[in-house]
């Protein structure tokens, strides 16, 4: 028997991780690194950033001179890359209803990877099993689909064999275009046509038909964002993306689907060129009950709330978080964004609006008075007993995150910290042994037992919770399914806490209670431009690092965004007013 | 390293229409088990084959251990006791280090994340952009790194399920393709069922005119795939090859042979149901060599698995009992043992379908399959990554001295993984996983 010598670690690389631990919570400027336009600070890192992003030291004027962010950040516009991506599932299934009516929402499809909080597929390739997921979900979709959806010919065309070919044609061209989101290209029309012809030859044209529709959206034209963008309008080494291709971008992020006849039609008018012309567009779309599932998305996905499941309370102890109170709590989220966003509300409001939307489940659930008479499940309803207001104390965010039982303050904290405030919270420390619990002392409440054990602890565990811990106990006067509680294990619950990280903006601030914490971010800089970096992600598929190419055009838009009326519409259309939104880097091959 | 499948033309004439026709011609029931590997056992020596058995927050060794190293006494074991049938084909494992972790990310504590991407793979792994939680292994898994070196055409290279429908998170995962890229893990039976076996329930020609159109549907995709790569800058390149390839092994995937399915029986509770009919799909898929390596997880990695019959908490609620839950430490690691033993029940039931099946000489097809059972942590209870165990169980074709407990003092994981490949014939494998961290096959394993 061979001895190995025991723990070989190699110290070199052990230190590298030490050290990065280290330096992060020695220093709190490493934070203000991370996300300094964030916290409010200067952003000392942006010429750099915009240096490194810009290969080109031509010096051009950027072409998107009127927004005025050339001029503060350096004379080259420096735009990061999205990676080519895949439809994620929703924006799968949203399209084929989008396209042909069809719900597919049965079909086991290719699972999702993700960039930041969101459902992104830019990571992983497409293997025989994801090819086989998209070759089975189109068969399906094909197979369901109202013939006449193929194009107004193909029922005539049955019987009429002189019909068949052009019909195949004009469905190749005109359903096509749509699927493809750009007008088909010859290659693709033939080779699509010579499916269509080997198919019908011996299988019939309803068969050819269909087989033709399979192979569609099997495309990558299809299922790949694929931006070319405008090599002879490049500017230095970026690009602006095609009409099409905005306008991909554009439905994508707002309806979470492919885009209709009108928005094609605005990209082939070269209409999505400019700024009224694009400005229309999100508006409009924006109008369209599409948006709401765009909105659910962005919104399910930044809080954690999007999967939560009955499954992850305890049945014992919470007999009532049953899968009618989870999609209530989804529903409710639901309609509130779309009510204020729809009404013209800003990112305070998000966190601090005084009503919610509920159920016969959900006012139970949060011991609102009913109604005398209710007439409809659903109601709007004003929240007036200080315990509750915005976003952040509603059932499904409070339930994502906590425990089956109990709620470790560690996960409300940590959401709050690191994906409402944007900072960079402490990487976990690798090499330290977690210590026996602290023998509990008489008299000592919950609240004091836990932080003996953890963020005043005299181990490793402190270098994390004392970060990390803060900002979950203004939430706990609220249990692991989202219900007010006055007290916990028989003592007063105390929901005081302290910022951590004295660097930033809301460093040292005092609040109390979820309410004055709601308050305190609704108010803040920080807040409102966390929110706003969280949908520059959702809407351009990658994360705008600092230093990083984008980062003069993330300040451009921060600061566009305080300077106007602040509404969450407003700061939609600016995001796709952005060069980082319209534009790609040349290809470099 | 040769044969890698991956770069061999496939052949699709290895599957004839002609087999997959007289397959199709007489209804699924009547279908004749046919022992494909018969012919090739008497020519290669047996086939051997290699099941990946994950589950999720580590194993309580305490219960665990039969006897102690060099005395296998199955009896001192609770967890094991479903096995006990399988005693004298079982290889007990004990003492190794979970070596990547220990090298690139240290040893004890920290969360489970870094260990999703290093516990198969045996590699150093690369934390994603401002996702923390996500971290990707520079290299395959084991499962992908064998079945690239396996000779031969086989449909499925790598059968990768789990149980659970919480694996489609990127983090949650141990399975590898390659480098940065996550295995696909398939969760759903019928899904699994339709992949291994679709097409069984058609007439003849259905089946052929299905075939046909789906050849020329992919035909015009790969076109298309070829024509758009050289458009595009590496990266997004190199997307589309990697699309391309995927295209290549599903249409040989659809020429494979028809496979006499499984009967999948349902039960109430869905985590036992589905694993179960995972489990028999599996064993079908090896009766008729359209696989030869499969993983199996067994939930998300950090698994909040409640099983009701054993306590209202979940699995990794019960491991993190001190602060998450107020149980007492006698409590907790009984209810560890209790699930432990709970999958130990499911891994008997995987080991009783593939001794049922036999191969051509006397031999069944478990006595020629390696299952390993293995986990992210040497212990529930504190995210230890050093003296993991380690469970095996069948005969590996003859390689392993079975019957046996062996106990190392900290030898690495990726020498047990070069073991593995060893006994799957691959006996020039010398280096699985980061290079630093091997040393060759471990030591007193084989025959």
């Amino acid at each position: 028997m061979r001895s190995t010598p025991k723990r070989s670690i190699s110290p070199g690389r052990t230190a590298v991780f030490l050290g990065v631990c280290a330096t992060a919570l020695a220093l709190p400027a490493c934070y203000s690194g991370v996300n300094p336009d964030a916290a409010g600070l200067p952003l000392d890192t942006a010429s750099g950033g915009n240096e490194g992003g810009s290969d080109d030291g031509g010096g051009s004027d950027g072409d998107d001179g009127d927004d005025g962010s050339a001029a503060q950040c350096g004379e080259a516009l420096s735009i990061g890359a999205t990676p080519m991506r895949r439809l994620t599932r929703a924006q799968y299934e949203h399209s084929i209803r989008d396209l042909l009516g069809v719900d597919i929402a049965d079909v086991d499809l290719p699972d999702d990877g993700n960039m930041g909080l969101f459902a992104t597929n830019s990571q992983f390739t497409v293997s025989a099993s994801t090819a086989r997921g998209y070759m089975v979900a189109a068969e399906a979709a094909a197979d369901r689909v109202a013939l006449d959806r193929l194009g107004d010919c193909a029922a005539d065309a049955i019987d009429a064999p002189d019909l068949q070919r052009p019909c195949a044609e004009q469905m190749v061209s005109e359903l096509g275009g749509r699927i493809m989101r750009r007008p088909v290209e010859a290659q693709l029309a033939d080779s699509l046509l010579s499916v269509f012809d080997v198919t019908a030859a011996e299988f019939g044209f309803e068969v050819g038909l269909r087989r033709t529709l399979a192979a569609m959206l099997q495309q990558p034209d299809f299922l790949y964002f694929i931006e070319y963008g405008e090599p002879e309008r490049a500017d230095g080494s970026v690009m602006p993306l095609t009409g099409y291709e905005i306008a991909t971008r554009l439905s994508y992020m707002l309806w979470t689907s492919t885009p209709d006849d009108a928005l094609l039609a605005a990209a082939a008018a070269g209409e999505l060129q400019t700024d009224a012309g694009i400005e229309t567009q999100v508006r409009r779309l924006l109008a369209d009950a599409k948006a709401g599932d765009a909105l659910d998305e962005f919104h399910g996905a930044w809080l954690g709330a999007k999967d939560l499941a009955s499954s992850q309370k305890s049945a014992e102890k919470y007999p009532q978080f049953d899968d009618a109170i989870v999609a209530a709590m989804a529903e409710e989220r639901r309609r509130f964004v779309e009510d204020v966003i729809g009404n013209g509300g800003t990112v305070e409001d998000l966190f601090t609006a005084k009503f919610t939307y509920v159920n016969d489940v959900l006012a139970d659930l949060y011991g609102i008075e009913e109604q005398p008479e209710p007439t409809e499940a659903w109601r709007r309803v004003p929240l007036v007993d200080g315990r509750r207001q915005g976003i952040l104390t509603q059932g499904g965010v409070l339930a994502a995150h906590a425990g089956p039982v109990t709620t470790p303050v560690i996960k409300r904290g940590r959401f709050i910290l690191t994906d409402v405030a944007c900072e960079k919270g402490p990487p976990l420390p690798p090499n330290f042994i977690p210590s026996d619990p602290v023998p509990i002392q008489p008299g000592l409440n919950p609240r004091q037992q836990w932080e003996q054990g953890h963020a005043f602890s005299e181990d490793g565990c402190r270098t994390c919770h004392e970060i990390l811990d803060p900002l979950g106990w203004p939430f706990d006067n609220f249990d692991a399914v989202g219900q007010w509680r006055d007290t916990l294990r028989g003592f007063d619950i105390d929901a005081s806490a302290i910022w951590p990280l004295q660097s930033t903006e809301l460093g040292g601030k005092e609040v109390d209670g979820a309410v004055e914490l709601t308050n305190l971010l609704g108010a803040s800089d920080q807040g409102r431009n966390c929110y706003a970096k969280q949908w520059v992600t959702f809407a351009t598929d990658r994360i705008p690092t600092v230093p990083g190419p984008d980062v003069c055009s993330v300040e451009a838009l921060l600061e566009q965004f305080e300077q106007s009326g602040g509404t969450i519409e407003d700061l939609l259309v600016k995001i796709t007013l952005s060069p980082m939104f319209r534009n790609t880097p040349e290809i470099s091959s | 390293m040769n044969n890698r499948r991956r770069t061999r033309p496939v052949n699709a004439a290895r599957y004839s229409r002609r087999a997959m026709l007289a397959g199709l011609g007489t209804s699924a029931a009547l279908l004749p088990f046919v022992p494909i590997l018969e012919t090739q056992a008497a020519t290669d020596g047996p086939t051997k084959r290699l099941v990946l058995f994950f589950t999720s927050n580590g194993l309580y060794r305490d219960s665990l251990r039969p006897g102690s190293p060099g005395a296998f006494d199955i009896d001192a074991s609770v967890t094991l006791q479903p096995l006990k049938a399988y005693a004298d084909r079982m290889l007990f494992v004990d003492g190794v280090d979970f070596a990547a972790h220990l090298a690139f990310a240290g040893g004890t504590g920290g969360d489970h994340h870094p260990g999703y991407a290093m516990c198969m793979t045996g590699h150093s792994a690369v934390q994603q952009g401002n996702t923390g939680s996500t971290y990707f292994p520079d290299g395959p898994s084991l499962d992908h790194f064998v079945a690239n070196r396996l000779p031969g055409s086989i449909p499925f290279k790598s059968q990768n399920v789990g149980v659970g429908d919480n694996l489609q998170y990127p983090y949650g995962r141990v399975f590898w393709r390659g480098a940065g890229e996550r295995a696909d893990v398939e969760t759903n039976p019928a899904t699994q069922f339709d992949k291994m076996f679709g097409g069984v329930d058609l007439e003849q020609g259905e089946a052929l005119a299905l075939a046909k159109q789906r050849s020329n549907v992919l035909d015009s995709v790969s076109e298309r795939l070829n024509l758009l790569k050289g458009r595009l800058g590496s990266s997004d390149s190199a997307k589309l090859e990697a699309h391309l390839d995927g295209l290549t092994d599903l249409q040989a995937q659809l020429q494979a042979p028809a496979c006499a399915p499984p009967t999948l029986v349902t039960s109430a509770d869905a985590y036992k149901s589905d694993g179960e009919k995972h489990i028999d799909i599996i064993a079908k898929s090896f009766a008729c060599d359209l696989t030869r390596v499969a993983t199996m997880q067994w939930d998300r990695v950090a698994s909040l698995r409640v099983f009701p019959e054993i306590s209202p908490f979940n699995h990794h609620d019960i491991n993190h009992y001190k602060s998450n839950l107020d149980l007492t430490e006698e409590i907790a690691y009984d209810l560890a043992t209790q699930i432990d033993t709970w999958y130990a029940t499911r891994l008997a039931r995987l080991c009783d379908k593939l001794d049922e099946i036999p191969e051509g000489d006397g031999t069944s097809v478990l006595d020629n399959t390696t299952i390993l059972w293995c986990s992210e942590h040497a212990w529930p209870f504190g995210h230890i990554r050093y003296d993991l165990p380690y469970i095996m169980v069948g005969g590996g074709g003859g390689y392993f001295n079975t019957g046996q407990y062996v106990g190392f003092d900290g030898a690495n994981n990726n020498d047990l993984y070069i073991s593995l490949c060893h006994s799957m014939g691959l006996t020039d494998v010398n280096v699985f996983g980061h290079p630093d961290l091997c040393t060759g096959p471990l030591p007193g394993l084989a025959k």
